[in-house]
């Protein structure tokens, strides 16, 4: 009894120190919204506005956005929040920080009821590690998908530990996988995997109870329907073709083994090889931090460099103990979840990779449970768990909270946030915004002004010639209120007195020179880097 | 006496020496070298199965120091502990962001360490070793392919082994601790990790010959 209360008191900490590095600055930190925050923002905005998104359409199966095509659930989920507290940065992230900490709750409770008798020590300490460790903090700090993806997964998960006794279970079960389709795009592909994972583990039981087997697999087709019946439209398979080295055009560009006979076979299993294999390099898992600029931290890789220990360690904890289901469960994810990413060109692309990443994080918890245990010394173990704990949040803080939000504010739409509240004083002139091409500054500025849906679904209407799923092409001109947004500033009527706004690059000192241009205003980044100057025409 | 069974048993190291494309790309610019490794790998073999005796490990830890030695000096990795015009604009930039912690992080032995870290990281990358550090190429070093990617089950399985040996565990963390410190451009790449590295791979496919022998001899 005394025990139990130790470990819940314990279990609260836990979670009471996850829920801070959550929420703390959340609106803040990131200094700006991402475009896919600020897109998914925003047609879950026009959606309860008008009950269409900004394209006009009722409830898609995937989101147009700016032409990505995004998985659209969480975009769906973002109206209640919105209804009820407004657009804002904070109402984006807050749904999916407080997934971030069910995350926790459901990898206590995952490993504590995998066990007999209960080991309350793994679970605590791998909550611990997910609590703490800098790709779960990330995410659960960015309005996107990809942590919703993995609770709907994890859900399946522990329903799947009582599902010997209840046999039913196995209908929610494929019912929570099909949902998580809806959420990522990867999970598209990893809740089928997990789903005929399922199925074999507990195929004797299964074909027992046929019924329920029958409809838990007629459920999860049902509800995939949506999505099969576009699967041959660009848009449903748009990042796909986006991303993949799957294709004659690629390999043509990049391939090694041209004059070999099954070359491009050959090319395509090593490339498949190799990103595969790269997900588990330790240089990766515990140093280099993702490529991403918007994915990742300065300095700071997924996991902490002092857990390549535990890793190492865990490894062989985890093999040992791989009859109890759970365990089996977590050697089969991390196997079997690289798949959607190892098949795409972005090295450790870590987004598509969450499920993972939380089954790595179990691993360093066994390492770390086995090597607590070897410490006999009361006083070492406290001394080395406030020692790597503080190493921890010292990185974190440095390198998430202070470093990230200084050198990456332009990642983070920062400047379109200030570009915002600085126009607020020229509302009566015209505004010429200009924007890289491919890029869509648009969705950023209808964001933080928060743009009215009917006005933008009035311009959108005939831009999708071809059908909303087909359509998959990028237009980036758009106009809102007194702001015309283009990648092509200098086609303007010289006799209008304006104001143009661009980066140095697109508006340079010569050029303003040369088109008699006054500036009235510089927007910095909170690394002192002009991100976007203002020029006053003079007709 | 040399039987049979041992000139056997030296066929995984050799076969692994010669379907590497290191130890070629190592005979065509240091013989010497070269044929060192043969021996060390040959050698680093028998001590993780086992089969070594004294003279046989002094004989590989004196190779391995000669080879360490003519690797190293006049190759050490200047990047370490110089820092570069980007570190200096970056410390810079950094120290007026969070000046109560910049002294700490950006102290010279901190940042050697940061350093020293990446640089070992590297070393114990799969890729690093199997497809030329594909897909995340490191600028302005010309990484190239070591060993075919079809032998990494057999670093799995030749891992298993040196980690139940103490001393071929030492000197693998040896060898890798040592490698950060060369010059990462060095186009023979860390040559001291070679033999060790091949010995893996040797140990790992006699594991999987005992192992589908012992299957077949079952069958039939």
């Amino acid at each position: 009894m005394i025990q139990r209360k130790k470990n819940l008191l314990l279990l609260t900490i836990i979670i009471l120190l996850g829920a801070f590095l959550r929420f703390y600055q959340l609106g803040n930190i990131p200094p700006g919204a991402y475009i896919d925050e600020a897109s998914q923002g925003y047609n879950a905005y026009t959606i309860l506005l008008t009950g269409k998104d900004e394209w006009g359409e009722s409830f898609p199966v995937f989101l147009r956005s700016f032409g990505t095509y995004p998985s659209p659930l969480n975009t769906y989920l973002l109206i209640i929040p919105i209804k009820i507290f407004g657009l804002s940065i904070l109402t984006l992230r807050t749904p999916t920080a407080i997934i971030g900490i069910l995350i926790m709750l459901l990898t206590y409770l995952l490993i504590y009821f995998s066990t007999k008798p209960r080991l309350s020590k793994p679970a605590l300490f791998t909550t611990l590690v997910i609590a703490i460790s800098p790709w779960a903090v990330l995410y659960s700090r960015l309005g996107m998908e990809v942590n919703l993806g993995l609770f709907l997964l994890l859900i399946g998960f522990v329903l799947s530990l009582f599902i010997e006794k209840k046999p039913w279970l196995f209908i929610l079960i494929a019912l929570s996988f099909a949902i998580a389709t809806y959420a990522y795009t990867a999970e598209r592909v990893m809740s089928v995997i997990f789903l005929a994972g399922i199925v074999y583990y507990f195929r004797k039981l299964l074909w027992e109870n046929k019924k329920i087997l029958a409809f838990g697999i007629i459920l999860f087709s049902v509800l995939l329907l949506p999505q099969l019946f576009l699967l041959n439209t660009p848009g449903a398979i748009r990042r796909y073709s986006q991303q993949n080295f799957l294709n004659r055009e690629f390999y043509n560009q990049n391939g090694k083994f041209q004059n070999i006979i099954f070359g491009e076979q050959l090319y395509y299993a090593r490339e498949f090889a190799s990103q595969y294999i790269a997900y588990f390099s330790p240089s990766n898992l515990f140093s280099n931090p993702d490529s991403q600029l918007s994915r990742s931290s300065p300095n700071l890789s997924v996991f902490y460099l002092w857990m390549i220990i535990p890793f190492f360690i865990g490894i062989p904890v985890l093999w040992k103990n791989r009859n109890i289901y759970f365990f089996k469960l977590v050697i089969f994810v991390t196997l079997t979840s690289l798949i959607p990413a190892a098949i795409t060109r972005d090295p450790f692309y870590t987004s598509r990779i969450l499920p993972f990443l939380w089954a790595i994080s179990i691993i360093i918890g066994l390492g770390v449970t086995n090597i607590y245990e070897r410490v006999q010394s009361k006083t070492l173990r406290v001394f080395g768990l406030f020692l790597i704990l503080g190493w921890s949040l010292i990185s974190l803080y440095s390198s998430y909270f202070v470093l990230m939000p200084h050198e990456r504010s332009s990642e983070f739409g920062y400047q379109y946030k200030e570009l915002t509240r600085i126009l607020q004083n020229y509302k009566d002139q015209e505004i010429i915004l200009n924007t890289d091409i491919e890029f869509p500054t648009y969705i950023m500025m209808a964001f933080y002004m928060k743009y009215d849906p009917v006005k933008m679904q009035s311009q959108t209407k005939n831009r999708l010639p071809e059908g909303y799923y087909n359509h998959v092409g990028f237009d980036e001109k758009y106009t809102l209120d007194n702001i015309t947004i283009t990648p092509d500033i200098w086609t303007l009527d010289k006799n209008k007195s304006q104001i143009l706004v661009g980066t140095p690059v697109a508006i340079s000192p010569s050029q303003a020179e040369s088109h008699n241009l006054s500036p009235i205003f510089t927007i910095r980044g909170l690394d002192n880097q002009v991100l976007l100057e203002g020029f006053q025409t003079n007709p | 006496m040399i039987t049979r069974t041992h000139l056997s048993i030296l066929l995984f190291p050799l076969s692994m020496f010669l379907l590497s494309f290191w130890g070629w790309r190592i005979f065509e610019n240091n013989l010497l070298v070269f044929l060192m490794s043969l021996i060390l790998t040959v050698l680093f073999f028998l001590i993780i199965e086992k089969k070594s005796n004294f003279f046989l490990n002094a004989t590989f830890l004196l190779l391995l120091i000669a080879i360490i030695l003519i690797t190293i000096p006049g190759r050490l990795n200047q990047y370490i502990w110089e820092k570069s015009d980007l570190d200096i604009i970056t410390i810079t930039a950094q120290r007026s962001y969070y000046p109560a912690f910049g002294s700490a992080f950006h102290n010279k032995y901190f940042l050697a360490a940061n350093k020293y870290q990446q640089g070992l990281m590297s070393a114990i990358d799969v890729n690093y070793y199997f497809f030329a550090s594909h897909p995340r190429e490191r600028a302005t070093i010309d990484d190239f392919e070591k060993f075919l990617p079809i032998f990494i089950p057999l670093l799995i399985l030749g891992m298993i082994k040196v980690f139940k040996n103490i001393f071929s565990l030492i000197i693998l963390l040896f060898v890798l601790a040592l490698s950060p410190i060369l010059d990462p451009r060095y186009y023979l790449g860390p040559v001291f990790i070679f033999p060790i590295f091949t010995a893996i791979l040797a140990v790992g496919a006699k594991v999987l010959f005992d192992y589908i022998r012992t299957k077949r001899r079952k069958y039939l």
